[in-house]
């Protein structure tokens, strides 16, 4: 079962250092030395190794005193993961917006900086506790280290005090957002290669939690930008200014103002005009990938309460809806492949004028407290073999899309993202994506199979926004003594 | 998909790997490896023993160290110069989980003493050699794989990262080394076994030191499972160096008494296979390390109870002697100091000496009133100790004097690792290590041990 990641580390290896690969397998029959090197050691001088270079299976750690560095300073870290995460709720962040003022501006910002710090803590720990060797594998590595930086950064910045010191903070946070945009696909590469190294069951908690905190600690960013920019704009408005004028010098509003913004929150979100554009979106997607003509995509019908809004942030709920609709269409056409050729069209059961494929079924409802929207499909089901694992961020009948993480170098996990992620490109990680955003906010997300037939998936979100954000604090390893 | 074809022995690794977590040592899978078994000698003839053996204490002064006699030494060492320090295996490295998968006979007294079994020839000793050269890497990759499974931030710690990265080396090092073929190449495996062996004498201290630095990272159980697992294969290691070794010196040393012209002492028996005493006298062991104990006792706390030994069946036994040095001088320290503390230095400490049913027993009783209920489950836990915590583990304990009296501990001397690295030892070769503690009154220590009759272990 391990053999997969297995071969995934060794192609791996030999995508680093050809020559290391090839000396390994030689290695495999004789473990000793070739005669001629031989006479050399021999002597109790010091041996090379014949032929591949030392440092790809040897890797040089930093000095001694660099380690201890950075043992010692974990110190630091401790302090921050022995703090919790200051959570919040929807209904919070749009009532803080409502009456915006540069006090309360000010007030978020720090909030902002002070949380930062402490949810990465949490997460760095997480690293931490891996076993060493994972440690060692360079994309977990290089999240770690990107973290570690980011930690150190927020948390020496300086407290916030003026309209100013916001924007300074908001161009750090937006920097940070963009660095750390490759995290998702380096995460995926490292635990791939993990695979044979760590538990199943502790590789799946490990992503989950990395990617909750994730969501939550750009929500928290992008909101706060957004709250800022939206602020700025307000202001110039306020003051008469056109966009293009600086005001460098304005480090604080005239008293009394405020602004009545939400940020990236939508306190009425309607359900149905967000299935709609993903659909539309899905659509041409496939539309473009297979060449049909325009329309001949499986139709997506909604259906239900369809007048039903609810307090979301639209990005998270279009992500979810979005990946299902791709799922529930890419199987259809599957299915159904036979009738985009158009030289069988006299085969195809359809009578003309009905559409292509049969249509996928939308199905929304909304309670007092929830909203649920069942995707219904006739693409015929899920894979049996495949149904325990499809909740699994890494497993070896996925390995071989997590392979495709290394096309990428950049992905924010969202449905507007840009041309660097090919949109049809399967990394397996949909579902348990789709799981994330929706656990984040208390929701869930569910998936019922009829084999041969086709797939139900629902998608249950709180609907007043009053659910608390969903993040776990690190996990307790010393607690007890088990 | 393709499967990788690998060795029938390997479940799903990451099973095995927390399995060998839990379990205390994988050195009993008792799987057929591809090592050779060593060529059986010629028992009958007799060998020439001028020169050795000498008795169990007083080993010839330039034979090595035998398991980690505590002088600190820290050996630069001059050959690993090919690799950069602080080097430690890349994460696509494949080797080390290659060799740390090759499965291991286990190390018994019959296999240590059937190596040394007179009359030791070149040959057979060459046979030794070359399965060292084989078995060694393995073990030392084992050593390497069981750092790695260690959580990140505390093998981060600069002092198990050192030795992380000093089984490395070594595992390089042997991987390197040629075939031994003649006499030369004999020599010079020994001069390496013995470098490498002193660079690794003197590990527990840092090991210690690392431990204490991660206690908030790292709880008890899993430090404890880490340890036993740590030292038992580290006592593997050793016997098998230092066994061959100490045979490596015996045969040299034979073979120069007879080109002296020497003739050949009619000793057929030869107490000293190697490392092993063939004929340990357990009540004589008692009573030295009982007299050393005694005088360390009266030199720290200025009194000592007195002690009596009790054998009637002046039980001899096969045994490392040093292993039962270090045993006794654990459980008497604790019988010792626990008197003083308590006051009732007037009553003596009762050991009693037993043998029979294939096994030697040594019963130590002390009236110290015994172990409180509420520390009882942990006194067995590494880094637990009833002398005071210290903040800082840099500073010497009050009462290292009384600790310096073991050979093997002396750096260590109250950080807590005394009891629970004597129970590994004396539950190597099969034997058990018990304390029964009678609250008010004083504790019953049991330390139960495998006998071998030296006749029967002639013949193998």
């Amino acid at each position: 079962m391990a053999g997969a990641s297995h071969m995934l580390r060794r192609r791996c290896a030999s995508s680093m250092a050809n020559n290391a690969a090839k000396y390994e397998s030689h290695k495999l029959k004789t473990p000793t030395t070739t005669a001629s090197a031989a006479a050399a050691a021999a002597l109790g001088g010091a041996a090379t190794i014949p032929g591949a270079p030392a440092h790809t299976r040897t890797v040089s750690v930093q000095s001694g005193r660099s380690l201890q560095q950075k043992f010692y300073e974990n110190r630091i870290l401790d302090r921050y993961t022995a703090q919790e995460p200051k959570k919040v709720t929807l209904r919070q962040l749009v009532l803080f917006g409502r009456q915006l003022t540069e006090a309360k501006l000010i007030a978020s910002a720090n909030y902002v900086r002070s949380e930062l710090p402490v949810r990465l803590a949490h997460r760095i720990s997480d690293f931490q506790y891996l076993p060493y060797i994972a440690g060692t594998n360079p994309h977990l590595k290089m999240v770690y280290d990107l973290y570690w930086r980011a930690f150190d950064e927020f948390r020496k910045f300086p407290a916030i005090k003026s309209l100013n010191d916001n924007r300074r903070f908001c161009d750090n946070v937006k920097t940070n957002l963009l660095e750390h945009s490759q995290v998702i696909p380096q995460l995926g590469m490292g635990v791939a290669e993990c695979a044979d190294l760590v538990s199943p069951e502790e590789i799946d908690r490990f992503m989950h939690q990395m990617l909750v905190s994730r969501i939550s600690r750009r929500t928290l960013s992008e909101q706060h930008i957004a709250l800022s920019e939206q602020f700025d704009q307000d202001l110039r408005a306020h003051l008469g200014l056109t966009a293009s004028e600086g005001f460098t010098e304005m480090s604080a509003a005239p008293p009394g103002f405020a602004s009545h913004r939400i940020g990236i929150v939508r306190a009425d979100c309607s359900v149905a005009q967000i299935i709609n554009d993903c659909a539309m979106h899905v659509a041409s997607i496939y539309e473009d990938a297979h060449q049909l003509p325009p329309g001949t995509a499986p139709q997506v019908i909604v259906e239900g309460h369809t007048n039903a809004t609810f307090m979301c942030i639209p990005a998270h709920f279009s992500y979810i809806v979005h990946e299902l609709l791709k799922n529930a269409t890419g199987h259809v056409i599957a299915r159904f492949a036979s009738r985009l050729e158009s030289d069988s069209a006299a085969e195809v059961a359809t009578k003309p004028g009905e559409p292509l494929f049969p249509a996928i079924r939308v199905t929304i409802c909304s309670s007092h407290s929830d909203i649920v929207v069942r995707v219904s499909d006739e693409g015929g089901g899920i894979n049996p073999e495949m149904l325990p694992y499809i909740w699994s961020f890494t497993h070896p009948l996925k390995a071989k899309c997590l392979h495709n993480f290394h096309s990428v170098h950049r992905m924010e996990a969202r449905v507007d993202e840009d041309d660097a992620v090919p949109p049809l490109m399967s990394f397996g990680f949909g579902l348990p994506m789709s799981n994330v955003y929706a656990k984040y906010w208390g929701g869930s997300v569910n998936v019922h199979s009829l084999p041969g037939y086709g797939v139900d998936a629902y998608v249950q979100l709180p609907r007043l926004g009053n659910v608390v954000e969903n993040i776990a604090n690190r996990r307790a390893h010393i607690a007890s003594d088990s | 998909m393709n499967i990788l074809l690998r060795p029938a022995h390997r479940c799903a690794p990451w099973k095995r790997l927390l399995g060998s977590l839990r379990k205390s040592s994988d050195d009993n899978n008792s799987d057929i490896n591809d090592i050779n078994d060593i060529i059986v000698g010629d028992n009958t003839s007799s060998i020439d023993t001028l020169g050795s053996p000498a008795p169990w204490k007083s080993m010839p002064s330039d034979a090595p160290p035998p398991l980690g006699q505590a002088h600190i030494r820290h050996c630069m060492d001059p050959c690993l110069a090919s690799l950069p320090p602080n080097s430690e295996p890349s994460f696509y490295a494949c080797h080390i989980d290659r060799y740390a998968a090759m499965a291991l006979q286990p190390i018994t007294l019959h296999r240590l003493l059937h190596t040394g079994t007179p009359p030791l020839t070149r040959e057979r000793l060459l046979a030794n050699a070359q399965y060292l050269h084989k078995e060694r890497p393995v073990r030392y990759a084992k050593h390497v794989k069981l750092f790695q499974q260690l959580p990140f931030i505390v093998n981060l710690n600069p002092n198990l990262h050192a030795l992380y990265t000093a089984y490395y080396a070594h595992f390089e090092e042997l991987r390197q080394q040629p075939e031994v073929r003649t006499e030369e190449d004999q020599n010079a495996f020994v001069a390496m076994l013995v470098r490498q062996s002193d660079a690794l004498c003197d590990i527990m201290p840092g090991v210690a030191r690392g431990f204490h630095e991660c206690r908030a990272y790292l709880g008890a159980a899993a430090r404890g499972r880490f340890l036993n697992e740590l030292i038992h294969k580290r006592i593997a290691l050793r016997l098998l160096t230092d066994q061959h070794i100490a045979l490596h010196r015996q045969l040299t040393a034979a073979q120069q008494q007879q080109e002296q012209g020497c003739g050949i002492a009619g000793a057929a028996d030869q107490r000293l296979q190697g490392i092993i005493d063939t004929r340990l006298s357990l009540a004589d062991a008692v009573r030295a390390s009982a007299q050393e104990v005694q005088a360390a006792c009266e030199l720290t706390y200025g009194d000592a109870p007195a002690f009596t030994v009790d054998d009637h069946t002046g039980a001899c036994f096969c045994y490392v002697a040093p292993h039962l040095d270090y045993v006794l001088t654990e459980m008497l320290k604790n019988a010792f100091h626990a008197s003083v503390q308590s006051g009732h230095v007037a009553h003596s400490v009762e050991i009693t000496v037993a043998q029979g049913a294939g096994r030697v027993a040594v019963r130590v009783r002390d009236s110290g009133g015994g172990i409180p209920r509420e520390i009882r489950k942990r006194v067995f836990d590494y880094a637990f100790t009833t002398a005071t915590d210290q903040a800082d583990v840099g500073a010497p304990p009050t009462d290292a004097a009384f600790g310096n009296i073991a050979r093997e501990q002396a750096p260590i001397a109250g950080l807590g690792f005394g009891l629970p690295m004597a129970r590994v030892y004396a539950e190597f070769f099969g034997g058990s290590l018990h304390i029964i503690s009678i609250e008010g009154r004083g504790c019953d220590v049991f330390l139960e041990l495998p006998s071998i009759e030296q006749s029967k272990a002639r013949k193998i």
